[in-house]
């Protein structure tokens, strides 16, 4: 899977690309703003992130170039987030449109399921930390041949740490990342959620995965 | 113009005219004068007297007459100097020609004032624009090195982001047009944007949302609804008590939907209740929490006047707030011709 990112500040480009990396996929970019549709049509990218202030020529017309001779999936990404500019991207031929500052999670869930929608199977959306593997299409575990299934809220939690793995992830911050998705937990049901996760991760031979930091949070 | 006032304001001449009249009589009559030929004078003059006030009178009274009306049916009420029919009485084309002037100046300042309060509006409008690449890259940059100390600079970052979408939204209010998309949604797809965006403060208070029956279809403008609603749970957080509940509820009536939001908050004592939604009011609350701006609720109420959202709220003093939204159901939309 590969993703090309069309956007002029360099920091947002870097870690964007960053954090898609982390989830499989491969990113491109440029800073060539003259010559950026060709460059993205020639890079082969499954899905073009684009951001409709750039220098030379805006997103509009990169949009209008791409689309004079390909399908490929477009999400605009942008800080101009008038219902004209929401309209003009749908109307010449965006498939989405997300406006700054955009959750990094969203984004990505968004990206998937445009991915899934135009055919493109992603068939690497597996997480590996330490020889465990969590497959967050199928909500599964797996070590050394032996599997096991997770709920919405444990797969949730056990994504957040292996890809921040090695980094300390405070309790309010796990709640947070449920809460994005929806799931309004509080710290009694995450309590209940972590020592569910504990046991399934015992189960498949991995008793001390997860580990506590006293005071600061969860680690992995 | 009444004849009263017409009179008072000539009572000068009125005198001059009476003692000249007496004048002429005692002249008359002292130089043995018959009788009839002083009366017979006196009348001529008297006529002449009333036909030159009268006539003045006349005059005075069909201008200003139309005057008032024209006044009174203009919107533009400086305008006035620019369709104005130039009386043919000396004081009146004077004052014609000051008002004319003073109309043009005013007229211009005012131009230069709108064009002036466009142009500060557009440029904040951009820099909210502008603002939000930064914030953008650097909550990115907190997403791929999350640990204790970023994440605290995330929950900074989150506040910055709040406060601009406040500046955003206050340039909006006060912006003549409507630019609101309305579109189908549901009450738990607005709180639960509204949730997401005050999750952090929410989590740390120790808060959690209840919901019942927020199931109802309404129309809106997601970003301004979500907009409100987070106002709403921001005050909620801002004046808890321990343990904070918020509670979220919806009533389906005939021509509205009432979407209810409870906390068990420090309230607002009963002499603040009715002002909560002046612009800069803090109240009571805001001498003890450092944090009212009074600009929230301000917010709320313009935007809801907008989008024909009806927002009251109760409250009982160291109970809690009640807010509600009542929004207008769509066939009552569509029978109003909106």
């Amino acid at each position: 899977m590969k993703l090309f990112i069309i956007e002029d500040e360099a920091p947002i480009r870097e870690e964007l690309a960053q954090f898609f990396e982390r989830y499989g996929f491969q990113c491109e970019g440029s800073a060539d703003f003259q010559n950026i549709a060709q460059l993205a049509l020639a890079s082969g990218a499954d899905l073009i992130l684009l951001d409709i202030n750039l220098p030379r020529q805006d997103g509009f017309q990169v949009c209008r170039e791409i689309r004079q001779s390909s399908h490929v999936p477009i999400i605009v990404l942008t800080s101009r987030n008038t219902d004209f500019d929401e309209l003009m991207s749908l109307n010449i031929g965006a498939d989405d449109f997300v406006s700054k500052p955009y959750n990094a999670q969203v984004l990505l869930a968004r990206i998937q399921k445009l991915l899934a929608r135009s055919g493109e199977t992603q068939d690497s959306v597996v997480l590996t930390h330490k020889g465990l593997t969590l497959n967050l299409l199928k909500a599964e575990i797996s070590y050394n041949g032996q599997n096991k299934k997770l709920t919405k809220n444990e797969m949730g939690i056990l994504r957040l740490l292996m890809v921040n793995k090695g980094n300390i992830i405070p309790r309010d911050a796990i709640i947070d990342d449920l809460w994005q998705s929806e799931e309004f937990i509080d710290e009694n049901t995450l309590n209940v959620n972590i020592v569910r996760l504990r046991k399934a991760l015992a189960e498949i031979g991995l008793p001390d995965y997860l580990e506590t930091k006293r005071g600061l949070g969860y680690f992995v | 113009m009444k004849v009263k006032d017409y009179a008072a304001d000539h009572i000068f001449s009125f005198l001059s005219l009476a003692v000249s009249g007496l004048l002429v009589f005692v002249l008359l009559w002292l130089i043995e004068t018959p009788m009839v030929f002083i009366l017979f004078v006196e009348s001529i003059l008297l006529a002449a007297f009333v036909c030159v006030f009268l006539y003045d009178y006349w005059r005075r009274r069909n201008y200003y007459i139309q005057l008032w009306k024209i006044l009174e049916q203009l919107e533009e009420k400086t305008l006035i100097g620019e369709i104005l029919v130039q009386p043919d009485f000396l004081d009146g084309q004077i004052l014609d020609e000051i008002l004319r002037r003073c109309n043009k100046y005013q007229n211009d300042r005012l131009a230069e004032a709108e064009q002036d309060s466009q142009e500060y509006r557009e440029y904040i409008d951009s820099w909210v624009h502008e603002i939000k690449t930064p914030i953008t890259s650097a909550r990115l940059i907190v997403e791929n090195h999350k640990n204790p100390t970023t994440l605290r600079i995330d929950d900074e970052l989150r506040k910055i982001d709040g406060f601009v979408e406040q500046v955003l939204y206050y340039a909006r209010s006060t912006a003549v047009e409507k630019d609101f998309k309305v579109e189908k949604t549901t009450l738990q797809a607005l709180v639960n944007s509204a949730l997401k965006t005050y999750s952090k403060p929410l989590i740390q208070a120790g808060g959690r949302p209840v919901f019942s029956g927020l199931d109802v279809p309404v129309c809106a403008d997601t970003k301004s609804c979500a907009f409100i609603i987070g106002q709403i749970i921001s005050n909620s957080i801002k004046y808890r008590t321990e343990n904070l509940q918020i509670s979220f509820s919806a009533y389906a009536e005939q021509n509205v939907v009432r979407l209810v939001i409870s906390d068990n908050g420090i309230g607002i004592s009963s002499a603040d209740l009715p002002r909560v939604f002046d612009k800069g009011f803090t109240g009571d609350n805001g001498r003890r929490c450092s944090k009212s701006t009074g600009i929230g609720l301000y917010l709320c109420k313009k935007l809801c006047g907008k989008m024909n959202i009806n927002i009251t709220i109760q409250s009982v003093w160291e109970q809690g707030t009640t807010v509600i939204l009542s929004f207008p159901r769509e066939s009552y939309l569509q029978e109003a011709g909106l």
